[in-house]
């Protein structure tokens, strides 16, 4: 009997530890993510796209096993437990209950998804989760207030698959495109108007080369991502660029000539587009609403003649 | 403990136990001297602190495997050859006869496991480390909480079930708990029925990665996970409770 008293007594010393050392809710780094994030925000506003407001969408972290949602409310913020809406490590836009909101991972589940990817090469920490906030939140900006326009580019789902089908295996098609970033990546990183237009218009003549190689719903997935994702890894990168300004060339523009299979390039691509029109007229973002191409924007800058692209 | 004492003396007169023991630790040297190439993304690993937490991966896991080996047959085995009787005639209840067995594959477990260690002492000498060798003693204890785990859950399931299904089972959950972490990141990229499935079972599956990763932490100077540690102790309570429970029909 004294011996099963032990034995209980034991266990219910290590259940009390158990819990007494366990950590509960969300962790202080994913709360400082926020508040970095939203501190960003209060510096410089908008980043130059009427409208948009960060803490007007709530964000979620996700553990692993819940969703930890931050609402902005009255100069503060409310943190809520839920049950994971997508039970998955992805950052997204995703409609809750009739609005958008921010899905990201816990900084720890995306910092050691990396580590296992990577075997410890890459690094992703509060700046990249900040500017990942930024980037999924201006989708969920993009889709309150311009769903129309974008479902306009690509009518049904943007299947990344063609991407790899069709644009991926054309060897003629990757060697244009490689030309082209390189193209846009010598504009972005130059302020001398004469090199941006003849940059692009060598660009213009390589995209009419490159549109005919496909059908139009390629062309089309192809432009949503540039356009969309595009404009969303700006904000990322311009985000990225106010916390780690030592690092931006070197995580951002010196990869957008890097051809990658996948969607990814065109993120860079439309990127490396904002960029040079924030170099031709930083106000074109004021009223950009998604219903024009950003290349198209760069071509009436500079006066080059062009086609419509949608 | 006299159980406990004759099963452990037998159990380490094993030729087995110091064959793969010993094969562990010439393994280890190999990587951990220098004398083998372990390259990670074409660079070859070797400062301490990249090798450290890959010897201690591969002290764990042989650790965990020879405590299934061990602990598979030992139970069933006394009631098959019917040493059992000679044990029930004197009065000892079968909970104590289960536990002391149990105890005796531990210690002999935790044997094998200080073997290997021994490859790790060499390693942190040859990387001019002497004098953090007493970080040894807690990462020792740290694997050893994996080792018990494995050995007192391999024994309790060995109880009732089936010799091959209860190794099997043994095994996977071995595995599971190694790669605990990697399947926690898998459930979150799959998704779906497959990743509920998943998510559920490592609810109840011992962390032993977790553990793992706090004696690497030890090693390399890093701040450890209390809860961790708890929680794996608790694991090798549970399974204890679990010995002392289940009986077996043929008693």
């Amino acid at each position: 009997m004294k011996k099963a008293i032990i034995f209980i007594l034991i266990g219910a010393a290590l259940i009390a530890g158990v819990i007494a050392t366990g950590s509960y809710g969300l962790s202080e780094d994913n709360i400082h993510i926020y508040e970095q994030a939203v501190a960003l925000e209060k510096g410089n506003s908008n980043l130059g796209f009427e409208g948009f407001a960060m803490t007007d969408y709530p964000v979620a972290f996700y553990d692993g096993d819940h969703d930890y949602v931050i609402v902005w409310e009255n100069g503060g913020y409310n943190i809520v437990k839920r049950k994971a809406v997508i039970n998955s490590i992805a950052a997204a836009a995703y409609c809750v209950d009739g609005h958008y909101e921010v899905l990201a991972p816990a900084v720890e589940k995306m910092s050691s998804l990396l580590k296992m990817m990577t075997t410890g090469s890459a690094e992703y920490g509060r700046e990249e989760c900040v500017a990942t906030l930024w980037h999924e939140a201006f989708h969920c900006w993009q889709l309150t207030n311009y769903y129309d326009n974008i479902e306009a580019i690509c009518s049904g789902e943007a299947e990344e698959n063609l991407i790899a089908e069709y644009a991926d295996t054309n060897p003629q098609a990757v060697a244009l495109f490689e030309r082209q970033a390189a193209l846009l990546e010598n504009a972005v990183k130059t302020d001398d108007i004469d090199m941006i237009r003849e940059y692009i218009a060598e660009y213009k003549k390589l995209d009419e080369q490159r549109k005919a190689l496909f059908s139009g719903n390629i062309t089309a997935l192809e432009e949503y991502y540039t356009r969309v994702e595009g404009t969303a890894c700006y904000v990322e990168a311009c985000v990225y660029q106010m916390q780690l300004p030592e690092k931006f060339c070197s995580a951002y523009i010196d990869h957008i000539s890097e051809y990658g299979k996948g969607s990814n390039k065109y993120y860079k691509s439309g990127m490396a587009q904002c960029m040079i029109l924030d170099t031709l007229n930083p106000q074109w973002k004021e009223s950009y609403d998604f219903s024009e191409p950003l290349i198209n924007l760069i071509y009436q800058e500079l006066g080059l003649a062009c086609e419509s692209l949608q | 403990m006299i159980i406990a004492f004759t099963s452990f003396k037998e159990k380490i007169r094993r030729k087995e136990l110091y064959l793969v023991s010993v094969t562990g630790v010439l393994i280890l040297l190999i990587f951990g001297t220098g004398s083998g190439s372990l390259t990670i993304n074409g660079e070859a690993v070797t400062d301490y602190k990249s090798l450290a937490p890959i010897l201690l991966i591969v002290i764990n896991a042989i650790s965990c495997s020879l405590a299934v080996v061990m602990n598979i047959g030992t139970i069933p085995n006394e009631y098959e050859r019917k040493t059992s009787h000679l044990v029930w005639i004197r009065k000892i209840p079968q909970c104590r006869y289960h536990g002391e067995l149990t105890a005796a594959n531990t210690f002999s477990g935790l044997v094998s496991e200080a073997i290997l260690f021994l490859a790790l002492f060499i390693f942190m000498i040859s990387h001019g480390r002497s004098g953090e060798l007493w970080r040894l003693l807690p990462a020792y204890l740290m694997i050893g909480i994996n080792v018990t785990i494995v050995s007192v859950m391999t024994s309790a399931f060995s109880i009732l079930i089936p010799r091959l299904v209860s190794g099997t089972i043994s095994a996977a959950v071995m595995l599971m708990g190694i790669f605990h972490s990697l399947l926690s990141l898998l459930k979150d990229i799959i998704g779906g029925f497959g990743g509920e499935i998943v998510r559920y079972a490592l609810k109840i599956i011992p962390n032993l990665h977790g553990i793992q990763t706090q004696a690497v932490n030890v090693l390399c100077n890093k701040s450890i996970d209390v809860h961790m540690i708890l929680t794996g102790m608790l694991a090798v309570y549970a399974f204890a409770a679990l010995i002392f429970v289940l009986k077996r029909k043929e008693a």
